[in-house]
């Protein structure tokens, strides 16, 4: 499916080539994309991504190549779950990387290393555009006051359910705390389902503690307070609550399936074994895609269990290099119409953020889109709007630390020792709890 | 101009030398180097003796993944050469097929480890796996099985892998050491009365001995170093059930970004290693490898 913003940019690729020549059709997309690059001789940009749609991607590279000729986009693409690892190894090796995608919970790891550096720094447009991000989003893409990207997709980690199989259990709403989660898991339990609850879990996953912070939102927590300390350690926080809720789902009550990607979750709730999920909300549009889903339809957003009903909110962004600075002024201008194009304004629309929402239900961090007629059609047909705006309104970003990165693959392993039973989830905390103290005192002294 | 005999000898060896000494021992150098330092990309890089490989030697999680590590070996290389040996019976017998079997049995081997795990996972793969939809359709379960979280079975899954992978060059093998047995020793024996158990006692067993001992040898450092399986399979989970030292060094390294204690565990391994081998030539019987001749 196209939309008709890609249309119409092809359909403005084809109109200028059709009126102008070759001079025009260059002053025209100098003014489209109010570059500050003076004439450009073949700047080539590398351009790393987790293999997300890199299909579509590479579709948008095409279109702004058309739309700049003179730029040359060189993609690579990279495991999600490893992208952490490879980006740090080409960052070392000074493998060329001139933009890439990054997200907060390794951006200040980045930024302290001196790999990527700030939009604020290099471009004057940059501040213009924190009225136009919402602020969580905002929030991740910040680093010591500045700010280092604009959305590829901003997006939160929601609560999920098949509401067809509540209702088949006589189960009149979704769960509004943690307990009723519990309480309907075993009465769908009771009724054959095995495992109500599937967790996305795998060692190396990055964004598992990132679902973890979402669901500590949810009750109103935090992992860390302003002097980056860990507060899961206390047994009566929130994050302690939760962690002690998903190792008796799993051990005790054995209402919680472990699976080890959103993609094999999104199979998994289609067989109809299971009925509560927490994912990056992108993944209920796949859920409820009638293309590839047989259960599509069932499924729909519920608050996010716990006393506030917060969620954790991101964004995952387009970020300038380190290297890309050292190669001189020219690069640097390309760079900036680059990020410009994939999540600026251009001409009053942000066309690849609309486009990734329209057509694969990523959240986006531009708040026009927000009421985009467009956006709201194609969300309609997998979410319900106003309580996904409620959803939100309540995201917030978490607080970061540069080890944060590092820690997590700590803190992975630990959360699987417990949920395999190897471990209690009082030493799960503690330890991560310590592994988190050891690498702040590394770097804080 | 003309060169010494040793002169020349040095001279013709030389680019050898150089590749030997570029790809080996500098690459045990930096580790040796690198187990002795802080070496991580956000933290600065100082010298700390043998700390890392305190902290390495002293943590749970090493003594955990080496015994992890032995126990796999343990399980897998015996039941490999002990596949493989019926395997390789079986492929020398004549029968219709038999060329397309060998040729068939051979494709597990020539699948990337990596690749390998990816299929296994989709086998083995809890909510909608191939192995819990035939169980479940023949009736054998009622619930589906969670072969992939469920620490043992999640062990028992990598060691069935890895054997898929491994069988088939053990028996390849143990084949070609079958086939370079003597006909005639077989006929002698049937002259003598000998029986199917007898034949392979004394005849079939004392002729593939050496090639026994290779295989042997070569499973036992094929599971020590097993990596790729682990890491597409289970990702060293559930927990760390299937984390063995090679996929712990890798998480050290390049999760955790800690290189010197990544280099202090290869080095480690690389010294286990070294002892498991010299421990297993020594434990061969004298002769095993070659026969003695007067």
């Amino acid at each position: 499916m196209y939309t008709s913003t890609v249309k119409h940019l092809r359909h403005r690729l084809n109109r200028r080539g059709f009126v102008g020549t070759a001079a025009g059709a260059a002053v025209a997309a100098q003014a489209f994309l109010r570059t500050s690059r003076s004439a450009l001789a073949a700047t080539q940009l590398d351009f790393t991504i987790w293999n997300y749609a890199a299909d579509i991607v590479q579709d948008n590279i095409d279109l702004f190549q058309e739309i700049d000729p003179e730029i040359t986009v060189q993609l690579s693409d990279f495991g999600w779950p490893v992208f952490h690892e490879t980006m740090v190894n080409r960052f070392i090796s000074n493998t060329p990387t001139d933009v890439t995608y990054n997200g907060g919970n390794w951006l200040n790891e980045f930024a302290a290393a001196g790999w990527v550096v700030s939009l604020d720094d290099h471009f004057d447009w940059a501040a213009g555009y924190q009225d136009k991000v919402l602020p969580f989003a905002w929030q991740d893409m910040t680093y010591d006051g500045k700010v280092y990207g604009l959305p590829y997709y901003a997006d939160t980690i929601t609560f999920m359910y098949n509401a067809q199989a509540l209702e088949d259990a006589g189960i009149s709403a979704p769960p509004q705390t943690w307990e009723e989660v519990t309480e309907q898991s075993l009465q769908l339990k009771d009724g054959g389902m095995e495992h109500p609850f599937v967790y996305e879990f795998a060692n190396t996953l990055p964004n598992v503690s990132e679902a973890f912070a979402s669901m500590v939102f949810g009750r109103g927590g935090e992992l860390i307070d302003e002097e980056r300390n860990p507060l899961w350690a206390d047994p009566e926080s929130p994050a302690a609550q939760q962690l002690h809720w998903l190792i008796e789902a799993k051990n005790e009550h054995d209402i919680l399936a472990v699976m080890d990607h959103e993609t094999t979750i999104t199979k998994a709730m289609n067989t109809g074994q299971h009925a509560f999920t927490v994912m990056f909300n992108y993944n209920l549009a796949a859920l409820n895609n009638a293309a590839t889903s047989p259960l599509a339809g069932q499924f729909a957003l519920a608050l996010m269990p716990g006393e506030t009903h917060e969620c954790y909110g991101f964004a995952k962004f387009y970020n300038m290099t380190q290297m890309a600075v050292d190669r001189g002024p020219e690069v640097i201008a390309a760079v900036g119409d680059f990020i410009q194009y994939f999540a600026g304004e251009v001409d009053g629309d942000y066309p690849v953020a609309k486009r990734w929402a329209v057509e694969q239900g990523l959240g986006f961090g531009q708040t026009a889109l927000l009421d985009d007629p467009e956006v709201i059609a194609a969300y309609s047909a997998w979410v319900d709007v106003p309580l996904w705006r409620e959803q939100l309104e309540l995201a917030r970003a978490r607080r970061q630390a540069i080890w944060y990165g590092i820690w997590s693959e700590s803190f992975h392993p630990l959360l699987g020792q417990a949920l395999a039973g190897e471990i209690t989830a009082d030493e799960c905390l503690q330890q991560s709890a310590d592994a988190w103290n050891e690498l702040k005192a590394s770097v804080e002294g | 101009m003309t060169l010494s005999p040793s002169s020349a000898g040095i001279l013709m060896a030389a680019p050898v030398l150089v590749l030997v000494a570029v790809f080996t021992l500098y690459p045990v150098g930096r580790a040796l180097y690198q187990s002795m330092h802080i070496e991580s990309p956000i933290f600065p890089s100082r010298f700390v003796g043998l700390q890392n490989y305190q902290n390495v030697l002293g943590g749970r999680y090493f003594t955990d993944a080496a015994w992890t590590t032995l126990r796999f070996a343990a399980v897998t290389v015996p039941l490999l050469v002990a596949l493989g040996v019926l395997t390789a019976l079986l492929l020398n017998e004549s029968f219709v097929g038999n060329t397309l079997l060998r040729v068939g049995m051979i494709l597990p081997w020539a699948l990337p480890a990596t690749v390998a795990g990816l299929i296994w996972k989709w086998v083995f793969l809890d909510s909608w796996g191939a192995l819990n939809a035939g169980l479940y359709t023949a009736g054998f379960i009622d619930n589906y099985v969670a072969w992939l979280t469920t620490p043992r079975l999640a062990q028992m899954a990598v060691i069935v892998v890895f054997i898929w992978t491994q069988l088939p060059l053990t028996a390849v093998f143990l084949l070609a050491a079958l086939q370079a047995v003597p006909a005639e020793l077989y006929d002698a024996a049937a002259v003598d009365g000998a029986g199917v158990f007898g034949r392979f006692w004394n005849i079939t067993l004392p002729g593939i001995r050496p090639m026994l001992v290779i295989v042997a040898l070569y499973e036992t450092l094929m599971a020590i170093t097993n990596f790729d399986i682990v890491y597409a399979l289970t990702q060293g989970g559930p927990g760390t059930a299937t984390t063995m030292l090679t996929y712990f060094t890798w998480v050290e390294s390049f999760k955790k970004l800690d290189f010197g204690v990544g280099s202090a565990l290869a080095v480690l391994i690389a010294l286990g290693s070294l002892v498991v081998i010299l421990i297993l030539v020594r434990a061969i019987p004298k002769g095993a490898l070659v026969e003695e001749r007067a």
